[in-house]
Protein backbone atom coordinates (compact mmCIF):
# COMPACT_ATOMS: atom_id res chain seq x y z
CA UNK A 1 0.00 0.00 0.00
CA UNK A 2 1.51 3.36 -1.41
CA UNK A 3 1.34 6.24 1.05
CA UNK A 4 -1.08 8.27 -1.02
CA UNK A 5 -2.96 4.81 -0.91
CA UNK A 6 -3.21 5.00 2.88
CA UNK A 7 -4.44 8.49 2.49
CA UNK A 8 -7.56 7.80 0.55
CA UNK A 9 -8.11 4.77 3.21
CA UNK A 10 -8.31 7.02 5.74
CA UNK A 11 -10.27 9.58 3.96
CA UNK A 12 -12.80 6.87 2.63
CA UNK A 13 -13.45 6.49 6.37
CA UNK A 14 -14.26 10.42 7.33
CA UNK A 15 -17.04 10.03 4.73
CA UNK A 16 -18.37 7.88 6.82
CA UNK A 17 -19.68 10.99 9.20
CA UNK A 18 -21.91 12.66 6.05
CA UNK A 19 -25.54 11.91 6.00
CA UNK A 20 -26.20 8.22 4.88
CA UNK A 21 -28.09 9.49 1.89
CA UNK A 22 -25.21 12.33 0.73
CA UNK A 23 -22.32 9.78 1.28
CA UNK A 24 -24.56 6.93 -0.93
CA UNK A 25 -25.09 9.40 -3.72
CA UNK A 26 -21.75 11.11 -3.62
CA UNK A 27 -18.99 9.06 -1.34
CA UNK A 28 -17.72 7.38 -4.23
CA UNK A 29 -17.16 10.30 -6.16
CA UNK A 30 -16.04 12.23 -3.45
CA UNK A 31 -13.17 9.90 -2.60
CA UNK A 32 -12.14 9.63 -6.29
CA UNK A 33 -12.01 13.33 -6.62
CA UNK A 34 -9.36 12.99 -3.97
CA UNK A 35 -7.99 10.39 -5.08
CA UNK A 36 -7.39 12.42 -8.13
CA UNK A 37 -6.25 15.76 -6.48
CA UNK A 38 -3.54 13.41 -4.74
CA UNK A 39 -2.15 12.75 -8.00
CA UNK A 40 -1.45 16.25 -9.35
CA UNK A 41 -0.97 17.45 -6.71
CA UNK A 42 1.15 17.44 -3.08
CA UNK A 43 -0.22 15.42 -0.97
CA UNK A 44 0.41 17.80 2.28
CA UNK A 45 -1.18 20.28 0.26
CA UNK A 46 -4.02 17.70 -0.61
CA UNK A 47 -4.72 16.82 2.86
CA UNK A 48 -4.69 20.12 4.48
CA UNK A 49 -7.31 21.26 2.03
CA UNK A 50 -9.33 18.12 2.19
CA UNK A 51 -9.52 18.58 5.99
CA UNK A 52 -10.70 22.06 5.71
CA UNK A 53 -13.35 21.45 3.25
CA UNK A 54 -14.00 18.40 5.36
CA UNK A 55 -14.75 20.20 8.53
CA UNK A 56 -16.91 23.34 6.71
CA UNK A 57 -18.59 20.84 4.68
CA UNK A 58 -19.69 18.45 7.18
CA UNK A 59 -21.96 20.33 9.28
CA UNK A 60 -23.73 21.82 6.71
CA UNK A 61 -25.16 18.79 4.41
CA UNK A 62 -26.16 17.46 7.99
CA UNK A 63 -27.99 20.86 8.48
CA UNK A 64 -29.13 20.52 4.81
CA UNK A 65 -31.06 17.23 5.87
CA UNK A 66 -32.45 18.31 8.62
CA UNK A 67 -33.72 21.63 7.06
CA UNK A 68 -35.12 18.74 4.57
CA UNK A 69 -36.57 16.90 6.81
CA UNK A 70 -38.38 20.07 8.40
CA UNK A 71 -42.42 19.51 7.16
CA UNK A 72 -43.30 22.32 9.69
CA UNK A 73 -43.03 25.17 7.24
CA UNK A 74 -45.66 23.25 4.87
CA UNK A 75 -47.78 22.39 7.43
CA UNK A 76 -48.43 26.05 8.49
CA UNK A 77 -49.20 26.62 4.64
CA UNK A 78 -51.55 24.03 4.36
CA UNK A 79 -53.70 25.23 7.54
CA UNK A 80 -53.59 28.94 6.39
CA UNK A 81 -54.85 27.50 3.34
CA UNK A 82 -57.65 25.52 4.52
CA UNK A 83 -58.28 28.67 7.22
CA UNK A 84 -58.44 31.18 3.92
CA UNK A 85 -60.95 28.78 2.03
CA UNK A 86 -62.95 27.79 5.21
CA UNK A 87 -63.44 31.62 6.22
CA UNK A 88 -64.23 32.90 2.69
CA UNK A 89 -67.21 29.96 2.34
CA UNK A 90 -68.42 30.45 5.77
CA UNK A 91 -68.02 33.92 7.55
CA UNK A 92 -70.03 36.55 5.70
CA UNK A 93 -69.17 39.96 5.43
CA UNK A 94 -65.65 42.03 6.11
CA UNK A 95 -64.59 39.65 8.92
CA UNK A 96 -64.53 37.11 6.68
CA UNK A 97 -62.92 38.49 3.78
CA UNK A 98 -60.17 40.01 6.09
CA UNK A 99 -59.38 36.53 7.57
CA UNK A 100 -59.37 34.64 4.53
CA UNK A 101 -56.97 37.52 2.93
CA UNK A 102 -54.83 37.10 6.34
CA UNK A 103 -54.59 33.33 5.57
CA UNK A 104 -53.72 33.73 1.43
CA UNK A 105 -50.81 35.64 2.10
CA UNK A 106 -49.44 34.09 4.88
CA UNK A 107 -49.28 30.54 2.73
CA UNK A 108 -48.07 33.26 0.29
CA UNK A 109 -45.03 34.15 2.35
CA UNK A 110 -44.04 31.09 3.26
CA UNK A 111 -44.37 29.29 -0.27
CA UNK A 112 -42.13 32.12 -1.22
CA UNK A 113 -39.68 31.61 1.69
CA UNK A 114 -39.43 27.64 1.63
CA UNK A 115 -39.77 27.33 -2.49
CA UNK A 116 -36.14 25.58 -3.77
CA UNK A 117 -34.08 28.43 -5.41
CA UNK A 118 -35.29 29.33 -8.60
CA UNK A 119 -37.08 26.10 -8.95
CA UNK A 120 -39.31 27.25 -10.87
CA UNK A 121 -37.40 27.63 -14.14
CA UNK A 122 -36.74 23.75 -13.98
CA UNK A 123 -40.57 23.81 -13.71
CA UNK A 124 -41.12 25.31 -16.86
CA UNK A 125 -39.65 22.43 -18.55
CA UNK A 126 -42.07 20.06 -17.68
CA UNK A 127 -44.71 22.16 -19.99
CA UNK A 128 -44.84 19.56 -22.60
CA UNK A 129 -46.22 17.01 -19.79
CA UNK A 130 -49.08 19.34 -18.23
CA UNK A 131 -50.25 20.02 -22.22
CA UNK A 132 -49.88 16.49 -23.68
CA UNK A 133 -52.07 15.17 -20.49
CA UNK A 134 -54.42 18.38 -20.76
CA UNK A 135 -54.91 17.27 -24.61
CA UNK A 136 -55.56 13.63 -23.65
CA UNK A 137 -57.93 14.40 -20.71
CA UNK A 138 -59.98 16.52 -23.28
CA UNK A 139 -60.22 14.40 -25.66
CA UNK A 140 -61.19 11.22 -23.14
CA UNK A 141 -63.83 13.49 -21.78
CA UNK A 142 -65.30 14.47 -25.59
CA UNK A 143 -65.21 11.44 -26.74
CA UNK A 144 -66.98 10.05 -23.26
CA UNK A 145 -69.54 11.89 -23.79
CA UNK A 146 -70.22 11.81 -27.39
CA UNK A 147 -70.90 8.10 -26.85
CA UNK A 148 -73.06 8.47 -23.57
CA UNK A 149 -75.35 11.37 -25.33
CA UNK A 150 -77.73 12.49 -22.55
CA UNK A 151 -76.01 13.25 -19.24
CA UNK A 152 -77.87 12.82 -15.93
CA UNK A 153 -76.52 15.95 -13.43
CA UNK A 154 -74.00 13.77 -11.74
CA UNK A 155 -72.61 12.93 -14.73
CA UNK A 156 -72.17 16.81 -15.78
CA UNK A 157 -70.58 17.43 -12.88
CA UNK A 158 -67.76 14.82 -13.39
CA UNK A 159 -67.94 16.35 -17.11
CA UNK A 160 -67.35 19.41 -16.07
CA UNK A 161 -65.06 18.98 -13.28
CA UNK A 162 -63.05 16.73 -15.87
CA UNK A 163 -63.11 19.66 -18.60
CA UNK A 164 -62.28 22.35 -16.09
CA UNK A 165 -59.22 20.17 -15.14
CA UNK A 166 -58.00 19.45 -18.66
CA UNK A 167 -58.25 22.96 -19.87
CA UNK A 168 -56.11 24.56 -16.51
CA UNK A 169 -53.49 22.01 -17.61
CA UNK A 170 -53.72 23.08 -21.32
CA UNK A 171 -53.75 26.44 -19.89
CA UNK A 172 -50.72 25.93 -18.13
CA UNK A 173 -48.96 23.56 -20.05
CA UNK A 174 -48.94 26.53 -22.66
CA UNK A 175 -47.81 29.13 -20.57
CA UNK A 176 -45.01 26.86 -18.96
CA UNK A 177 -43.93 26.24 -22.83
CA UNK A 178 -43.85 29.69 -23.75
CA UNK A 179 -42.09 30.84 -20.72
CA UNK A 180 -39.36 27.69 -21.79
CA UNK A 181 -39.39 28.34 -25.62
CA UNK A 182 -38.35 32.13 -24.48
CA UNK A 183 -35.66 31.02 -22.18
CA UNK A 184 -34.16 28.52 -24.61
CA UNK A 185 -33.98 30.93 -27.73
CA UNK A 186 -33.13 33.32 -25.62
CA UNK A 187 -29.93 31.37 -23.91
CA UNK A 188 -29.23 30.36 -28.12
CA UNK A 189 -28.90 33.86 -28.96
CA UNK A 190 -26.83 35.06 -26.34
CA UNK A 191 -24.58 32.06 -26.63
CA UNK A 192 -24.49 32.62 -30.42
CA UNK B 1 -41.02 43.20 -10.13
CA UNK B 2 -39.08 41.22 -13.21
CA UNK B 3 -38.64 37.85 -12.54
CA UNK B 4 -35.29 38.20 -11.60
CA UNK B 5 -36.05 40.17 -9.16
CA UNK B 6 -38.25 37.26 -7.38
CA UNK B 7 -35.12 34.73 -7.33
CA UNK B 8 -32.94 34.31 -4.51
CA UNK B 9 -29.63 35.06 -5.52
CA UNK B 10 -27.64 31.65 -6.11
CA UNK B 11 -24.42 31.41 -3.61
CA UNK B 12 -20.88 31.84 -4.80
CA UNK B 13 -19.90 28.28 -5.35
CA UNK B 14 -23.30 27.55 -7.35
CA UNK B 15 -22.73 30.77 -9.30
CA UNK B 16 -18.93 29.88 -10.31
CA UNK B 17 -20.18 26.06 -11.56
CA UNK B 18 -23.48 27.04 -13.20
CA UNK B 19 -20.71 29.36 -15.44
CA UNK B 20 -18.01 26.48 -15.68
CA UNK B 21 -21.06 24.79 -17.06
CA UNK B 22 -21.93 26.60 -19.75
CA UNK B 23 -19.56 24.97 -22.53
CA UNK B 24 -20.87 22.03 -21.67
CA UNK B 25 -20.77 18.72 -19.84
CA UNK B 26 -18.52 18.32 -17.16
CA UNK B 27 -17.41 15.51 -14.31
CA UNK B 28 -16.87 16.41 -10.82
CA UNK B 29 -12.60 16.56 -10.99
CA UNK B 30 -12.95 19.14 -14.69
CA UNK B 31 -15.59 20.49 -12.81
CA UNK B 32 -13.71 21.34 -9.76
CA UNK B 33 -10.34 22.38 -11.97
CA UNK B 34 -12.63 24.81 -14.52
CA UNK B 35 -13.80 27.04 -11.43
CA UNK B 36 -10.10 27.30 -10.10
CA UNK B 37 -9.01 28.07 -13.77
CA UNK B 38 -12.02 30.44 -14.39
CA UNK B 39 -11.40 32.30 -10.45
CA UNK B 40 -7.78 32.66 -11.79
CA UNK B 41 -7.16 29.86 -8.45
CA UNK B 42 -8.92 31.88 -5.86
CA UNK B 43 -12.27 29.62 -5.75
CA UNK B 44 -11.04 25.79 -5.21
CA UNK B 45 -13.68 24.00 -4.11
CA UNK B 46 -13.40 20.64 -2.13
CA UNK B 47 -14.20 17.54 -2.86
CA UNK B 48 -17.28 17.69 -0.13
CA UNK B 49 -18.13 21.54 -1.08
CA UNK B 50 -18.24 20.56 -4.95
CA UNK B 51 -20.77 17.50 -4.55
CA UNK B 52 -22.55 19.22 -1.85
CA UNK B 53 -23.47 22.00 -4.44
CA UNK B 54 -23.87 19.48 -7.38
CA UNK B 55 -26.49 17.97 -4.99
CA UNK B 56 -28.56 21.23 -4.17
CA UNK B 57 -28.39 22.17 -8.23
CA UNK B 58 -29.75 18.82 -8.96
CA UNK B 59 -32.27 19.48 -6.38
CA UNK B 60 -33.16 22.99 -8.06
CA UNK B 61 -33.18 21.61 -11.42
CA UNK B 62 -30.33 23.23 -12.54
CA UNK B 63 -28.12 20.90 -13.68
CA UNK B 64 -28.97 17.29 -14.34
CA UNK B 65 -26.56 14.17 -14.83
CA UNK B 66 -26.04 13.22 -17.90
CA UNK B 67 -23.56 9.90 -17.32
CA UNK B 68 -26.96 7.43 -17.92
CA UNK B 69 -27.82 9.24 -21.06
CA UNK B 70 -24.72 9.37 -22.91
CA UNK B 71 -22.66 6.17 -23.85
CA UNK B 72 -18.72 6.53 -22.93
CA UNK B 73 -16.62 4.76 -25.52
CA UNK B 74 -13.89 4.26 -23.08
CA UNK B 75 -16.23 2.75 -20.04
CA UNK B 76 -14.91 4.95 -17.27
CA UNK B 77 -16.88 5.36 -14.10
CA UNK B 78 -17.41 9.11 -14.01
CA UNK B 79 -20.52 10.78 -13.60
CA UNK B 80 -21.15 14.10 -15.86
CA UNK B 81 -23.03 16.73 -15.16
CA UNK B 82 -24.82 19.64 -17.70
CA UNK B 83 -27.16 22.19 -17.34
CA UNK B 84 -30.62 22.16 -17.37
CA UNK B 85 -32.71 24.70 -19.79
CA UNK B 86 -33.62 26.42 -16.83
CA UNK B 87 -29.99 26.04 -15.37
CA UNK B 88 -28.88 27.75 -19.00
CA UNK B 89 -31.12 30.82 -18.57
CA UNK B 90 -30.26 31.29 -14.87
CA UNK B 91 -26.47 30.66 -15.67
CA UNK B 92 -26.74 33.24 -18.43
CA UNK B 93 -28.62 35.65 -16.39
CA UNK B 94 -25.89 35.32 -13.67
CA UNK B 95 -23.15 36.15 -16.55
CA UNK B 96 -25.11 39.34 -17.71
CA UNK B 97 -25.27 40.47 -13.83
CA UNK B 98 -21.80 40.06 -13.23
CA UNK B 99 -20.93 41.62 -16.49
CA UNK B 100 -23.76 45.05 -15.56
CA UNK B 101 -21.97 45.23 -12.05
CA UNK B 102 -18.68 45.48 -13.54
CA UNK B 103 -19.57 47.89 -16.31
CA UNK B 104 -21.09 50.18 -13.67
CA UNK B 105 -18.54 50.09 -11.11
CA UNK B 106 -15.90 50.56 -14.15
CA UNK B 107 -18.00 53.51 -14.90
CA UNK B 108 -17.98 55.13 -11.32
CA UNK B 109 -14.53 54.97 -10.74
CA UNK B 110 -12.39 57.72 -11.35
CA UNK B 111 -10.06 57.25 -14.63
CA UNK B 112 -6.34 57.26 -12.42
CA UNK B 113 -8.01 53.79 -10.50
CA UNK B 114 -9.10 51.92 -13.85
CA UNK B 115 -6.57 49.32 -15.01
Amino acid sequence: MTRNDAIVAAYRVLQRLYPRAFREEYGDDIVQLFREQLRDESSWRVCGRGLVDFAVSLPTRHVEIRMARNRTPALVMLVSLVLAATTFAFVEGLVGVAVAALGAALAIIIWRKERPARAERGAAGRWWKLLTSGIALLAIVLGATTAMGELSEPEWVVFAVALLVSVTLIGTGTVLGVIHLTDRHRANRIAA
Amino acid sequence: MTPRDRLKPLPVAAVHIVLALLPGELHGYALMRKVEELSDGTVRLGPGTLYGTINRLVDDGLIEETTGRVARQDGERRRYYQLTSGGRAVALDELSRLQTLVRRVRSRLPKDATA
